[in-house]
């Protein structure tokens, strides 16, 4: 009976550890693999809002409530505001940039290998790739819409180095905005198998007074052979946004 | 004593032979045996960078690259012209077997790329529209990465991809449809077998307006035949449009050393095809139309 | 001196070749029978895909300056060759060879950029170009 339930402890144990662990992966590195979206409104507005016509209301994501601008910045992020409509450059479908593509209302997948991690939105068909070689971002400046990603761990946490934005992308549909100086830092920490906590920090001193932090959960799409689809925001649209392209 | 010589000369043929057959390189004697490199699931590794296989084909499978005018300004030598690789292995005569109202609509796909009017007269690579299965495969670089459950194709052009499910799932509803379309995995031995259907009739197998309904299913087959070289064939179908299931195939050359990496590739944020239609007004509006031909003699 | 300076990073081609797959129908878009010079100064990079742009103020015969657009091919080759947006600043003076657009725009299709020390970059005879980080094997 001992050895019988020594056996069951220890096959237990064994599986619960592999199930930690990803094949090939280096030893102790969660599994972050799997489909996964976010639940809020901030894709919409970060920062607290109430209701409008097709918006729901919502409790904003940034650490502190306000976004610190410099005072130019939030007049520009003001008149972003009000021409809303037609000058998000999502209203283009132009690419989200990093981290509006996270919080926006499609799922994505994260795949993860020895040397990067994937992720691949269903939005747009945007990709990521996240070097977790140690490689240095490429010498820049370079005007990329996603970024470049180089990646590590801190014990459970990916944390996720981004640079080389342009400045042409949103935070929000709320006209919340950045430069090319823009840095980005995310942390993703598994909090049980169907659970991440997402905390990003945004640093552009061009823009802002200082770095401010936004955080909110990831949750595992879990239904039955969930996948990806396509969102193909241009194609839907295009004879009128290729109108004068 | 010449029986006994002959015996003795019998005798040193018989060890003569054995002895050069021993000394022959086993390899002519086994099967030639290619073990390829192998993920920890015991499947080969396709991971890596690869290069699109013949360039030119994403132009026209049947006919590479290019009209007579395309090649004088890109300055195309004659050993870039032409396919650089036949392509479609079946049938015989390397043409896709177009049903005859499909043929016709193709011809006029082939006088309205000319002097386009609307952005179904102009290819859809050049308009940034995912470019499906097969042909995302021999428009440019790829990266195939592997989990136990999933092969993910990263596309360069366009940051476009594929997911390939290998856990055995039923595809989508029927009524889900899909530029790069719903591909399902699985191993044949060391072939790597997909299958994809829920593919929308957007866009066209190659810039020759090769197009297909939302009836297509492909079935590819890929296969590690060196270590830097993948053997894919793509067995192509759709009842609406062809006479018949027919194949193409290709190699693809690894690319890339240790440090290789993708670059982001915006496609739809810096694309402009209004030159091009505002050409192709004028011209229709003046009665110019004529044929994209690769013949020397109509340009 | 600035231009002696981008001259020298300059290491590879400038105008290339569309990558690849050989997808833009040429004929549609610019003229082969009119091939065109163009002398001016780069007022603004387009560094985009699928392709980039070279916006170039160019003195017409008659004094006026018009401000002509040139389509090159995409620029990761040279994102992967180390070149970048800023090794081509504003106020460059070269000479674009190349082909006028069929729509009556002030546009034409890039082939060649030459500099005033005569160096001369151009598409490459290779063909398609797809791009590869080392040679194969």
């Amino acid at each position: 009976m001992r050895i019988a339930v020594t056996f069951v402890s220890v096959s237990t144990a064994t599986s619960f550890l592999l199930a930690l662990a990803v094949s090939g992966a280096e030893a102790q590195a969660p599994n972050l693999q799997g489909i996964w979206q976010t639940v809020n409104t901030a894709a919409w507005d970060i920062e607290d809002h109430s209701g409008s016509l097709g918006i729901p209301a919502g409790q904003g994501v940034v650490d502190g409530g306000t976004i610190p601008y410099q005072p130019w910045a939030l007049l520009q992020k003001q008149e972003n505001f009000a021409n809303r409509a037609t000058a998000d450059p999502l209203a283009s479908c132009a690419m989200p940039g990093v981290p509006r593509i996270t919080y926006m209302p499609y799922p994505f997948q994260i795949l993860q290998f020895d040397d990067r991690v994937l992720i691949l939105y269903e939005y747009g068909h945007v990709t990521r790739t996240i070097y977790m070689d140690g490689s240095d971002h490429p010498d820049g400046h370079i005007d990329f819409w996603m970024g470049d990603s180089r990646g590590r761990w801190e014990g459970d946490t990916l944390v996720v180095d981004v640079i080389h934005f342009n400045d042409q992308t949103w935070f929000d549909r709320a006209g919340n905005l950045h430069s090319e100086a823009l840095h980005v830092v995310e942390r993703y920490t598994p909090r049980g198998p169907n659970n991440i906590d997402y905390e990003v920090t945004i640093e552009d001193p061009n823009v802002f007074t200082r770095p401010w932090t936004m955080r909110m959960p990831l949750y595992r799409r879990q239904e039955p052979n969930v996948q990806l689809l396509e969102y193909e925001c241009y194609a839907y649209a295009e004879e009128d946004l290729a109108k004068d392209k | 004593m010449q029986k006994k010589i002959w015996r003795k000369i019998n005798r040193f043929a018989v060890i003569g032979v054995i002895a050069l057959l021993g000394a022959m390189p086993v390899e002519l004697f086994s099967q030639q045996a290619w073990d390829p490199p192998r993920t920890v699931d015991g499947h080969p590794d396709l991971q890596g960078y690869w290069d699109g296989g013949p360039v030119n084909a994403s132009h026209s499978i049947e006919d590479g690259c290019c009209d007579v005018v395309h090649a004088r300004m890109q300055s195309r030598t004659a050993d870039r012209l032409g396919l650089l690789e036949p392509l479609i292995i079946d049938p015989p005569d390397g043409r896709i077997p177009y049903q005859e109202w499909a043929e016709v609509k193709r011809t006029q796909l082939l006088y309205d790329m000319e002097t386009p009017t609307e952005l179904g007269h102009i290819d859809p690579e050049d308009r940034c529209l995912l470019l499906g299965a097969p042909r995302s495969n021999y428009r440019g670089d790829l990266e195939i990465r592997q989990t136990n459950d999933y092969i993910v194709i990263l596309y360069e052009w366009a940051h476009a991809y594929r997911v390939i499910p290998m856990d055995g799932r039923p595809h989508v509803g029927e009524t889900i449809s899909m530029y790069n379309g719903d591909s399902r995995g699985r191993w044949e031995g060391d072939t790597l077998v997909v299958e994809a259907k829920n593919f929308n009739d957007q866009v066209w197998l190659d810039s020759h307006g090769s197009f297909y309904s939302d009836k297509l299913r492909v079935v590819e087959r890929w296969e590690l035949i060196d270590s830097d070289a993948i053997r894919y064939e793509a067995t192509i179908e759709d009842p609406n449009v062809f006479t018949r299931p027919w194949t193409l195939a290709f190699t693809m050359g690894r690319i890339g050393g240790d440090d290789y990496e993708f670059f982001e590739e915006a496609c739809w944020e810096g694309v402009t095809n209004k030159h091009r239609l505002a050409a192709g007004r004028l011209a229709v509006a003046a009665g110019e139309r004529q044929l994209h031909t690769h013949e020397e003699e109509s340009q | 001196m600035r231009i002696v300076s981008v001259l020298v990073t300059l290491s590879g081609l400038l105008l290339l070749v569309p990558q690849a797959s050989a997808h833009h129908s040429f004929a549609a878009e610019f003229d082969i029978e009119k091939p065109i010079t163009l002398t001016g100064t780069l007022t603004e990079l387009e560094w985009v895909n699928p392709h980039g742009w070279i916006h170039m103020d160019v003195e017409g015969e008659d004094g006026r300056i018009v401000n002509w657009a040139v389509e090159m091919g995409n620029p990761t080759a040279l994102l992967r060759r180390g070149l970048r947006k800023s090794d081509f600043p504003p106020g460059i003076d070269f000479v674009v060879e190349g082909y006028l657009a069929k729509d009556g725009t002030p546009t034409a299709n890039g082939i060649t950029v030459t500099f005033p020390d005569g160096r001369n970059f151009f598409a490459g005879s290779s063909g398609t170009g797809a791009p590869v980080a080392t040679p194969r094997q």
